[in-house]
C-alpha cells in the first residue's frame, strides 16, 4: 500500500495537544476559496515552480521527457499542460526553483519518520496528526497509519473537513483519539458557495461522531468579510453547545499565504485578499463566541 | 609609591617604579627569591599603590563599576592576571621606558632586560595552531563558600598555623593576606564620609570576617570576585542561599543580584551557574534581564519547579538568552566518568569562562587550554587515496599526530607555569593549596583538569558524509574532481557546490549522517581523553561561538559545500541553514552524537520562534522539547529567540536564513519562500504578535 504524502512536519504545535508530527496527505473533496494549502487539493503530485529562483543551469530542460521546460530568451517557461509529474526535473534543481509536491510513500516509511520523535510525544503528551488535504480521501492509507500509531502507543489526531461517508469515520474511530473537525460556514448554501459542497453531510457526520463518544476540537477558519458574520459566529457557538464531546473551539484567522503557493502551482487564487485578519477581528470573534457558549474557545 | 623598602630599590626596581610599573618593580625587588615570592612581592606592591575603589553613590555593593584591582586604568604593561598569572606587554614596557628614561639610556636597558625576561616567562609552550578559543588560559572559580564562612582573617589563621612547615611559602602568603586586609581597611576609611552607615558597618565585617547575613554575604562575594580579577562566579545563588534565610525579601535579593550582575557586565565577568533547587535562583534570574554578562546557566532536573521555568522563559521572552540550561544529573555523571571526581565535591561542579566544566573552589582547570582544528587536519589530509577507508584511516592518524603534538605543548606549558607563573591569589583561595603548601599552578589544587576544545566537529561530520559519497561514486563528480573543485573554491563549479549543499546534513535526524558522526565523535573524544597527563584529565569540549569567525578564515572550501574562508558551525550545532527539519530533529541529531563525549561542554544553541513563549500552553510544549534533550543525554542547551533583528535581516537577505520558519496559526512556511511583500508583512506581525 502507498499513499501520496506531501509533507511530514515535525514539531507541529497547532494540530492538537503537545508536540506532534503532522502527516499531510494529498487530495481534497472541497475547494475552499481561501484554501491555505492549495497544493493539497489535487490527489496527484504537483510541481512547485518559483521562476525567480531559477539560475538557468539547464538540468530540467535536458531531462524532461515531454519538454515542458523551455528557455525563451531570458525567461524560463514551464508548460504544465504536458507535465506527467514524474519528478525528474525536480530531482536536481539545486536552486530549489522546482519542487515536487507529493510523493508515494508506504505506511512503514511514514511511521519510521513519525516514530523518530516519539520521546517528544511522551514528554509533551503529543503524538501524530493526519491532515491534508482531506485524509479521508486516502481512507485505506489513513486507516493504516492510525492503526499503526495506536499499536505503537501514540496519540492520534485526525484533521478532517467532514466530507466522507460516515461508515469510514465509524471504522477509523477506535484508532483516533481526537478529531480536529472543520466548521467553515453555518448556512448550507453559503457553505456550498465557499467550499463547493453543502455542509449537510458534514454536520450529520459530526453529530453521529459526537453521539458515538468521539472527542473533537472544532477548527473554524474565519475570513474577514467572507464568513465572519454574526450569524456564523453564533452558529458555531450553538453547534458546540449542542454537542457532548467538543473539547475546544479553535479559531484560525485568515492569512493570505496560500496565494503565494497558488502562484507556484500556476493557479489563480480564488480569493485574492492579501490582508491578514486583524487583532480586532479576532477579539470580536472570540468575544461573541465566548459570550454564547460554554466550550473553551481559543485562537490558533 | 612606597618608599619604605628603599633598601630593595636596586636599579631595575627604581627604573620600573619611575615608569609606574609597580608590579614589575615588586617582582625585581629580590631577584634571588623564588618566583612565587617575587610574584607575591609584586602583588603586595600593586595593592599598596592601587587607589581605593570609588564608592558609587546609590550602590549597595562595593567595589562597584568598572574596576581592575590589579591594573587600575589599564596603565601597567606588566600586571597580575588570573588567566596566565602574568600579563606582559613588553613592547609597551620598552616604550614607556624610552619616554621617561630615554632610549638606550642605562635605565632603559635595565627595563629592556626585564621586558625580555618577563616576556619569556609569559611565553607559552603550546604551539599557536592549538590556540583555538584559548591557549593555556585558566579561568577559575575560587572557593567562595569557604571564603564567606571564614573571611580573609580565617584564611590568615590557616596560613599562620602552617607557617613553620615552610616559612618562605607561608610567610609570603601571610604578607599578601595582610596587604589585602590593609587594602580593605584603607577602602573603608576612605569611603566612610560618603557611604551609608549600613555599607560601612557591613564592610567592617566582610570580607575580613565571616558573613552573617545575606547582605554581608553578597558584599563579600562581590569583593572576593574583584580580588580574583572579575572572573567567574560559580554557584552564586547556592552559596548565598543559606544566608537568604535571614528574611531578606526577594525584591531586596533581586536588587543586590542586579548590582552584582551589573558589575559582571561592566568588568566582562564570566560564568555563573544558578541552581533551580534554590529559591534564591529566581531573584538571580530576574536580575539578569538587562545584562549581557554573566554568562549564566541554571542546573535543571526533573524537580525544577514551574516558577523557575517561568522566570527563565520570561528572560528569554524579553530577548535575553540567559540563563542557558544545564542537565544536573547528566553532568554529575559525565564529570565522574571523565575525571573520576565523585562524592560531595562532584556535587559542586560549576563552570568558568564561556562554559568550561570545573569544581567550585577546588580545581585548577585550564580552560580553554588548547584545541584541535579538525577541518585544518582534514584539509591537510587531502583526498588522494584509493578508497574511503584508507582516507579515513589516514585522517584519524593525522588527528592523533596533532593531539600528540598538542599534548606535548600542554605538558611543557604546565612545567613552565609551575616554575614561572605562580598564582598567589588562587593559591590562597582554592583548596588545597594552603594545606599542601603548593602554588595553585604547581599541584596545589585538589583537582587539575584541562579543557581541550574540538573545532569543526559537525562541519567535519558533514564533510565526511560528502567525501564518502564521492568515493562511492554517488556524486556527479569523481574524487579528484571534488578535490580540484575544493582547491579552486568551487570556481566554475557552483552546481557541484549546490549538489553538496543538498546532501543530507547533521541536524536533521538522519541516521546515515548521525551514526557515522557518533562513531567519529567517540574516536575523537577517546583520543583526547587518552592523551591526558598524569593527574590531569583532559576534558574534551565543543565550544565555538559564531563570533569565532576567524577560525574559518584560513580554511579552504570544504566538501559540505562551505566556501573558503567562511565561518565554521556554532559549537555542537548544525551548519547555518542546514537544519531544515525543526528543533526536534536538531535535538535528536545532537543526542545521536552523544554529548557526553564532550563534557567540557558541548554547547548547543537552539534558535526558536518567540511564539513558543507566548502562552502557558506553548511554554509547556517548550519545556517538554528542552527536557527531552536532557532525557536523551544532552548536557547543555542555550536558546535564542528569533528576534526583530534576525527577521529584519532575513527580510533583506532571505537566502541567508533558509532554515527560518514562520508560523502563522497552524501554518508554517520557510521564510525565504515567501514573496517579498509577504515577508515584510510576516516579519512585522511576528515581531509584534508573538
Ligand atoms: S478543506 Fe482544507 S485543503 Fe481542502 S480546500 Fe478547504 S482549505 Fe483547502
Ligand atoms: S533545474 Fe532548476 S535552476 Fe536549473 S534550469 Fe531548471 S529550474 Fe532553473
Ligand atoms: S515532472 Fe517530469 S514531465 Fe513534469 S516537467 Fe518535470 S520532468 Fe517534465
Amino acid at each position: 500500500m502507498q499513499g501520496i504524502v506531501f509533507d511530514i512536519h515535525k514539531f507541529a504545535i497547532h494540530d492538537g495537544p503537545g508536540i506532534r508530527t503532522t502527516v499531510f496527505l494529498k487530495g481534497c473533496p472541497l475547494r475552499c476559496i481561501w484554501c491555505h494549502n492549495p497544493e493539497s487539493q489535487e490527489r496527484a503530485p504537483e510541481i512547485f515552480f518559483i521562476p525567480e529562483k531559477c539560475i538557468g543551469c539547464g538540468w530540467c530542460f535536458s531531462v524532461c521527457p515531454n519538454h515542458c521546460h523551455v528557455a525563451r530568451e531570458t525567461a524560463h517557461e514551464f508548460h504544465r499542460e504536458n507535465c506527467i509529474r514524474c519528478g525528474r526535473c525536480t530531482e536536481r534543481c539545486y536552486a530549489e526553483a522546482l519542487e515536487l509536491v507529493g510523493s508515494a510513500m508506504t505506511p512503514e516509511a511514514v511511521m519510521e519518520e513519525v516514530l523518530k520523535d516519539r520521546i517528544f510525544y511522551e514528554t509533551s503528551q503529543g503524538g501524530m496528526t493526519i491532515s491534508g488535504g482531506e485524509p479521508m480521501m486516502q481512507f485505506d492509507f489513513t486507516l493504516d497509519l492510525a492503526r499503526r500509531a495506536k499499536a505503537a502507543g501514540i496519540h492520534v489526531c485526525l484533521d478532517t473537513c467532514g466530507e466522507a461517508p460516515y461508515e469510514q469515520y465509524e471504522t477509523i474511530r477506535p484508532f483516533v483519539d481526537l478529531f480536529l473537525y472543520d466548521v467553515k460556514a453555518t448556512d448550507p448554501e453559503i457553505h456550498r458557495r465557499l467550499t463547493g459542497v453543502s455542509n449537510e453531510r458534514i454536520r450529520e457526520n459530526l453529530r453521529r461522531l459526537d453521539r458515538s463518544g468521539a472527542k473533537t476540537i472544532l477548527r473554524c477558519p474565519l475570513v474577514p468579510g467572507v464568513n465572519d458574520d454574526d450569524a456564523h459566529l453564533l452558529g458555531i457557538a450553538a453547534l458546540a453547545d449542542s454537542l457532548e464531546n467538543v473539547q475546544e473551539i479553535t479559531l484560525h484567522p485568515y492569512h493570505p499565504l496560500g496565494i503565494d503557493k497558488c502562484a507556484r502551482l500556476g493557479k489563480q487564487p480564488r480569493l485574492d485578499d492579501k490582508n491578514f485578519a486583524t487583532e480586532d477581528d479576532v477579539a470580536r470573534w472570540l468575544k461573541i463566541i465566548q459570550a454564547h457558549c460554554s466550550v473553551k474557545t481559543v485562537r490558533s | 609609591m612606597n618608599n619604605n623598602n628603599s633598601n630593595h630599590d636596586n636599579n631595575t626596581v627604581s627604573a620600573l617604579k619611575a615608569i609606574g610599573e609597580v608590579f614589575a618593580a615588586g617582582y625585581y625587588e629580590n631577584e634571588n627569591a623564588g618566583n612565587f615570592q617575587r610574584c607575591v612581592r609584586g602583588l603586595i606592591r600593586s595593592l599598596e599603590s592601587v587607589p581605593v575603589a570609588q564608592y558609587q553613590p546609590g550602590w549597595k555593593l562595593y567595589p562597584a563599576g568598572e574596576f581592575n584591582l590589579w591594573n587600575p586604568g589599564y596603565d601597567a604593561a606588566v600586571c597580575f592576571h588570573y588567566a596566565f598569572g602574568l600579563e606582559v606587554d613588553s613592547a609597551r614596557l620598552r616604550r614607556k621606558a624610552a619616554e621617561v628614561h630615554g632610549e638606550n639610556s642605562f635605565r632603559w636597558r635595565l627595563v629592556d632586560q626585564a621586558a625580555t625576561e618577563l616576556a619569556f616567562l609569559r611565553e607559552s609552550d603550546i604551539p599557536p595552531q592549538f590556540g583555538l578559543g584559548g591557549r593555556a588560559y585558566t579561568h577559575g572559580v575560587i572557593h567562595y563558600e569557604r571564603l564567606l564562612h571564614e573571611g580573609l582573617t580565617g584564611v590568615l589563621e590557616r596560613v599562620e598555623r602552617l607557617h613553620d612547615r615552610n616559612p618562605e611559602f607561608y610567610g609570603a602568603l601571610r604578607e599578601l593576606l595582610e596587604a589585602m586586609c590593609a587594602y580593605v581597611r584603607r577602602c573603608v576609611e576612605s569611603i566612610r564620609p560618603d557611604a551609608p552607615p549600613e555599607l560601612i558597618a557591613a564592610l567592617e565585617q566582610v570580607p575580613l570576617h565571616p558573613a552573617r547575613n545575606f547582605y554581608e554575604a553578597i558584599l563579600a562575594y562581590n569583593f572576593f570576585w574583584y580580588f580574583d580579577s572579575c572572573d567567574s562566579g560559580g554557584r552564586v545563588d547556592a552559596v548565598l542561599a543559606p544566608y537568604a534565610g535571614d528574611g531578606t525579601p526577594e525584591a531586596e535579593q533581586q536588587a543586590l543580584f542586579q548590582e552584582f550582575w551589573h558589575n559582571f557586565d561592566l568588568n566582562n565577568g564570566w560564568h555563573v551557574i544558578l541552581d533551580s533547587a534554590q529559591k534564591t535562583c529566581i531573584p538571580a534570574i530576574r536580575a539578569q534581564r538587562p545584562y549581557r554578562r554573566p554568562n549564566s546557566g541554571i542546573l535543571i532536573d526533573e524537580n525544577t519547579p514551574d516558577e523557575v521555568w517561568e522566570a527563565i522563559f520570561d528572560n528569554w521572552n524579553a530577548g535575553n538568552p540567559s540563563p542557558s540550561l544545564y542537565a544536573r544529573n547528566n553532568y554529575r555523571r559525565e564529570l565522574e566518568c571523565a575525571t573520576g571526581i565523585g562524592g560531595d565535591d562532584a556535587e559542586t561542579f560549576c563552570f568558568g569562562g564561556c562554559t568550561e566544566l570545573m569544581i567550585q573552589g577546588k580545581s585548577n582547570t585550564k580552560s580553554i587550554e588548547a584545541g584541535i582544528h579538525l577541518l585544518r587536519i582534514l584539509e591537510d589530509t587531502g583526498l588522494d587515496y584509493p578508497d574511503y577507508e584508507t582516507f579515513y584511516t589516514v585522517f584519524l592518524r593525522n588527528i592523533q599526530t596533532q593531539i600528540d603534538l598538542m599534548t606535548e605543548g600542554v605538558r611543557r606549558n604546565h612545567e613552565a607555569s609551575a616554575l614561572y607563573l605562580p598564582q598567589p591569589i588562587r593559591t590562597l583561595f582554592v583548596d588545597d593549596c594552603i594545606e599542601r603548601g603548593l602554588d595553585f599552578e604547581a599541584g596545589g589544587a585538589r583537582y587539575n583538569t584541562s579543557v581541550i576544545n574540538v573545532v569543526g566537529l559537525t562541519d567535519t561530520i558533514n564533510s565526511l558524509y560528502a567525501i564518502r559519497a564521492a568515493f562511492r561514486g554517488e556524486l556527479s563528480v569523481s574524487v579528484p574532481g571534488l578535490a580540484a573543485a575544493l582547491a579552486n573554491d568551487f570556481e566554475g563549479a557552483e552546481m557541484l557546490r549546490r549538489e553538496l549543499l543538498a546532501l543530507p546534513k547533521y541536524g536533521n535526524d538522519i541516521p546515515e549522517v548521525d551514526q557515522p558522526g557518533r562513531e567519529f565523535a567517540r574516536q575523537i573524544s577517546e583520543k583526547i581523553r587518552k592523551a591526558s597527563l598524569p593527574g590531569r584529565p583532559f576534558l574534551p569540549a565543543v565550544i565555538l561561538f559564531i563570533t569565532y569567525e576567524w577560525l574559518g578564515w584560513t580554511i579552504g572550501a570544504t566538501a559540505d559545500g562551505r566556501r573558503a574562508g567562511a565561518a565554521l558551525t556554532d559549537s555542537f550545532g548544525a551548519t547555518q541553514g542546514s537544519d531544515l527539519s525543526g528543533p526536534t530533529a536538531l535535538l535528536k541529531s545532537a543526542s545521536a552524537l552523544n554529548p557526553a563525549e564532550f563534557p567540557g561542554t558541548p554547547v548547543l544553541n537552539v534558535r526558536l520562534n518567540r511564539e513558543l513563549l507566548a502562552t502557558p500552553e506553548a511554554r509547556k510544549r517548550l519545556k517538554a522539547l528542552l527536557t527531552s534533550y536532557f532525557q536523551m543525554g544532552g548536557l547543555q542547551l542555550q536558546v535564542t529567540v528569533a528576534n526583530e533583528e534576525i527577521l529584519r535581516r532575513a527580510c533583506e537577505e532571505p537566502e541567508k536564513y533558509p532554515e527560518l520558519i514562520v508560523r502563522i496559526g497552524g501554518y508554517s512556511e520557510y521564510f525565504k519562500n515567501l514573496s517579498p511583500e509577504l515577508r515584510r508583512e510576516v516579519a512585522r506581525r511576528t515581531i509584534h504578535n508573538f
